[in-house]
């Protein structure tokens, strides 16, 4: 009997190493909570938790990271640019969570403050040079509505429905017919309508409906926003789609080229926007008319 | 594993690398499917590095930190060693907070399946008290020699994918490994279990 036994300490490697294989079938490796071994959907809980949490604010705060710009003067410039650069790093470091929808990634941080806060960033920035925040750029002689908003080349309307590969949508209800401007920038349209009684001025002086319609799926790059924690997203259905309501404090907007580069001429401080897709298309519609409205605006683009 | 949500799947799986892209462009449903492709061994993982810390707690915590780091990932790397590396962190971080220690666990009523009708040697090797006697040997080793055995023979990963997850030079997955068998083969001497039926 002594010769059939067999004590594992004394077998060579291969044996030890298959009874170990052997022995992984019989351990107990679900989950110790109280859910059902196998059961808990772990991935909706994933899944959850990255759409609904924002990121430990306290840890931003504490980083002291804020912008001195107001909300409703132009940005500036270069401190805006800057900060981005810093909240991106901060994002990073941070192990912000983001959500969103095709080409389009939201990230919660801290988005621009309404209330001035230590201006720890637009006070290291080299600004002398600009002098106010409505500062005009150099080039800025008479500019279409929105060309200051880095949009990309303004084109007439008929002009970017050639070019895009995609179906370029209007608005229907209200019926405010064709933009007063249309741009585009490699295959991301954005149409600008003036404000006026139907559609109130928006973050931006003299605007009254800005419209971004792009490929999320194709595009290599994307569109983040940073979001503060005063920023609220609100996930609503579009036609059935996907969809949020950004609203609350005003919020950051870039645009991530395929290389990974921020693209500054796009980055701005946007106030209400409603983001959704149709097909492989994604849009933003920034507002100031309201969710319900910007909903109905949305679901009348034919 | 279902594809779950509005990912669409045209007739065929589709790769990590694509899942991964779609999830960096901000589609959740994309990154829930990573998540279902991978919960197991996430899972395992955490319960090999950290046999008393709450496993499914450190996944989640890893999957949520994975999602947030997607954009420093190689595209063209393989996410599974990649991920367990962060599943593996997020374990020890719990490892340091645990108290007590039972260690690993057999499974209760680890009743012999009807498909095992005719047991291989090796099952016949770790039949009864055996399975109970080598577990307890591997409980009794230090963390990273559980974690290398437990690489390797509980969740089969290559030498490779071992390396990364657990955050060890490639070079030294070898040399490590055969240490930690040499020690667990002194715990079993130790152990007063002795000989083992065959």
């Amino acid at each position: 009997m002594a010769e059939s036994r067999l004590a594992l300490a004394t077998v060579p490697d291969e044996e030890l190493a298959g009874a170990l294989r052997l022995l992984a079938t019989s351990i107990d490796f679900s989950t110790a909570g109280p859910t059902e071994p196998g059961s808990p959907d772990l991935a909706a809980s994933v899944r959850r938790r990255i759409e609904q949490n924002p990121l430990r604010p306290s840890l931003w705060r504490r980083l002291g990271l804020g912008v001195g710009a107001g909300t409703r003067a132009r940005p500036i410039r270069r401190g805006l640019v800057l900060a981005l650069v810093a909240l991106l790093i901060l994002a990073a470091v941070a192990g912000a969570v983001g959500f969103g929808l095709p080409g389009l990634r939201i990230i919660f941080g801290q988005g621009p403050s309404a209330t001035p806060s230590p201006p720890a960033l637009s006070s290291a920035s080299p600004r002398p040079s600009e002098p106010g925040p409505t500062e005009p750029s150099p080039s800025a002689t008479v500019q279409p509505l929105g060309g200051s908003l880095g949009l990309g080349d303004a084109v007439p309307l008929e002009e970017v429905r050639r070019q895009a590969s995609f179906e370029i949508l209007l608005p229907t209800d209200p019926p405010i017919g064709p933009p007063d401007v249309s741009y585009l920038n490699d295959q991301r349209v954005t149409l600008v309508w003036a404000s006026r009684a139907e559609l109130p001025e928006t973050n931006t002086q003299g605007i009254g409906l800005v419209l971004g319609e792009f490929r999320g799926n194709v595009d290599q790059g994307y569109y983040e926003k940073v979001l503060g924690d005063q920023t609220i997203v609100t996930p609503v259905t579009v036609n059935g789609g996907r969809g949020y309501w950004i609203h609350g404090s005003p919020h950051f907007f870039y645009y991530i080229d395929p290389q990974g580069q921020v693209v500054t001429d796009e980055s701005r401080v946007v106030g209400d926007v409603l983001i959704w897709t149709r097909g492989d298309v994604t849009f933003r519609l920034e507002t100031s008319l309201g969710m319900a409205a910007a909903i109905r605006l949305a679901e009348s683009l034919r | 594993m279902g594809v779950s949500g509005t990912v669409k799947v045209e007739g065929r799986p589709l790769e990590d690398a694509e899942l991964i892209k779609r999830a960096r462009t901000g589609e959740v449903m994309a990154y829930e499917e990573l998540v279902r492709r991978y919960q197991d061994v996430a899972v395992r993982t955490a319960h090999i590095v950290s046999p008393d810390g709450d496993a499914e707690d450190a996944v989640q915590d890893a999957f949520v930190k994975a999602y947030a780091a997607l954009s420093r990932f190689r595209i063209e790397a393989p996410f599974r060693p990649w991920l367990l590396r962060i599943v593996a962190n997020e374990a020890r971080n719990r490892r340091r907070s645990a108290g007590r220690r039972t260690g690993l666990a057999l499974r209760i009523a680890e009743d012999r399946r009807p498909d095992d009708a005719a047991p291989s040697p090796e099952s016949a090797v770790l039949a009864g008290e055996a399975r109970a006697t080598l577990l307890a040997a591997v409980n009794a080793l230090r963390d990273d020699d559980r974690e290398i055995i437990g690489a390797r023979y509980f969740l089969e990963l290559s030498e490779t994918e071992a390396a990364e997850a657990l955050g060890i030079p490639r070079g030294t997955v070898k040399s490590r490994l055969s240490r930690a068998l040499g020690r667990l083969r002194e715990q079993l001497a130790a152990s007063d279990g002795g000989p083992i039926r065959g």
